[in-house]
């Protein structure tokens, strides 16, 4: 066994030090060490997108990152995502019913506020190329990227565009 | 879950340090995104004692623009070069290539020194040593992960052939070569640079005994930089995959006034040869089929290599006919 090495990172704002071993991955630390499930173990070779966590705000996967990489870094997982409230995007997520399993739904909540982060009215096209970074294979994709839509229009002070009804009793 | 195998790291925070570590350590792994390092690692591809991991050095990051053109540290993360306004006035072919990588998320981690120094792929062995134990038995062993190199000897791209034909996925690469772009490579004895199209040997096996070996570059190199001429015209990129996200190519087109560059059908990109010298007044079905007649894709990717072939014809046309409506040419 390697020498293990000290790591001294934030974590939802948090500092945190802790003893590691070299070839160990960031989602292994976060769910094993440090009890943090909410980042998911999904093909575990960086394809699905359910591992994403942010770092120094840029969505990264974890599995694929090792846990040595983040010393000095900012890290936010979905338990650092909302306050006392669920943000606009879960919001709107629970609203279109847009996780049927739930497995990916917590990268890309994660995707989806670092984009909004960073373009405050992305086009449909920039939306649904950041949902290619996670793999949903309950869903087909069309409540989430309504759920996004929906997420950016009241973001933007626009108003809401509901959930398209699915059920005939809806209608 | 798939275990890292264990090893030592080392996390030098500068050049030289670096460059020290990297000739004492000929047989370590350098670690930078980590995007295609770290799965292989998890799928037993590589065991490797020490592991390098480079991100720390502030001299192999960032863009900068003069008159001599363009240098783009080794250690650029493929999102910045997508967000650089400078690229993507300069060279648009490259940033389309950058967004064409994986996805949003994996281009925030990978960097372009990674996408050059890529490792070559096959559907045989880019899988889990689960997998690939069930396909050669007890052969399969680790230490390579190749059922070819492994003394069963079994290859199911290549049976009688000796080479290895796995294919070289950098999606960067193609336009970098039709725009003269240079590897700058640094050891403890120097810094020289060399053409990028010059680092790809003939077989896409790492270690392959009497052929030239996958990476033209010394075992005490690090890749430092890419430095691209100030382009002249347009480069156009096109790429054929199953899904418009994640995938690797399975075949790559680019086109300028230059030439033309296949990939992903063989263990180095391949210029079309024998066409005429610019591609401003090519005859564009004449320049497909002689890339049709010139490309040989063999098996490595799920999707039929006859199809991929027949793709070849489409993707020049189509990257030629759009080539030309971004020179201003009618046809």
């Amino acid at each position: 066994m390697a020498d293990p090495i000290i790591l001294r990172c934030r974590l939802n704002g948090t500092p945190k030090t802790e003893l590691i071993a070299p070839n160990r991955s960031l989602l292994d630390f976060l769910r094993e060490d440090l009890g943090y499930t909410g980042s998911k173990h999904g093909c575990d070779v960086g394809d699905c997108g359910a591992c994403t966590v942010r770092i120094d705000g840029a969505p990264t996967l974890s599995c694929i990152t090792l846990a040595a990489s983040v010393e000095g870094k900012s890290l936010q997982t979905i338990e650092g995502v909302a306050g006392s409230e669920p943000t606009l995007v879960q919001q709107c997520f629970h609203e279109h019913v847009a996780a049927q399993c739930g497995y990916c739904t917590p990268g890309i909540v994660l995707v989806l506020e670092a984009l909004f982060e960073e373009q405050a009215d992305p086009s449909e096209e920039a939306i649904a190329e950041v949902l290619g970074s996670n793999i949903c294979r309950c869903t087909g994709y069309t409540k989430i990227l309504s759920a996004a839509i929906d997420a950016r229009e009241r973001r933007n002070g626009r108003p809401a565009k509901p959930p398209t009804p699915t059920f005939a009793r809806d209608l | 879950m798939l275990p890292l195998p264990d090893f030592d790291l080392h996390r030098p925070q500068t050049l030289p340090e670096a460059l020290r570590l990297r000739a004492a350590l000929p047989k370590a792994r350098i670690l930078a995104g980590g995007t295609d390092l770290i799965p292989s690692m998890k799928q037993g591809l590589f065991t490797p004692q020490d592991v390098l991991h480079i991100a720390g050095l502030a001299e192999l990051k960032g863009i900068t623009v003069n008159a001599d053109g363009i240098r783009v540290g080794a250690l650029t993360s493929l999102t910045e070069m997508r967000r650089d306004a400078r690229l993507a006035t300069l060279v648009p072919g490259l940033v389309a290539a950058c967004k064409s990588v994986a996805t949003p998320t994996l281009q925030n981690m990978a960097t372009l020194g990674g996408n050059l120094l890529l490792d070559t792929r096959c559907r045989f062995y880019n899988q889990s040593q689960f997998w690939r134990e069930a396909l050669g038995g007890a052969n399969a062993k680790p230490a390579t992960g190749c059922l070819k190199c492994d003394s069963a000897g079994i290859c199911h791209i290549a049976p009688k052939g000796k080479g290895c034909y796995a294919a070289h996925s950098a999606d960067t690469v193609p336009t970098l070569i039709l725009l003269g772009a240079q590897a700058e490579l640094a050891s403890v004895r120097g810094t020289r640079r060399l053409a990028v199209e010059a680092l790809y040997g003939e077989d896409g096996r790492e270690a392959a005994p009497d052929r030239s070996p996958r990476l033209l570059i010394a075992g005490d190199e690090v890749l430092v930089a890419v430095h691209i001429p100030t382009p002249t015209g347009p480069t156009v990129h096109r790429k054929v995959r199953a899904r418009a996200a994640i995938d690797y190519p399975m075949l790559l087109v680019a086109a300028s006034a230059e030439g033309v560059v296949l990939s992903s059908l063989g263990p180095r990109p391949q210029r079309v040869t024998g066409i005429q010298d610019s591609m401003l007044d090519a005859d564009i079905d004449a320049v497909a089929q002689a890339a049709f007649s010139q490309a040989f894709p063999l098996a490595t990717h799920v999707w039929a290599s006859t199809w991929r072939k027949k793709m070849v014809r489409v993707e020049v046309r189509r990257a030629l006919a759009e080539l030309a409506t971004l020179n201003g040419d009618p046809r």
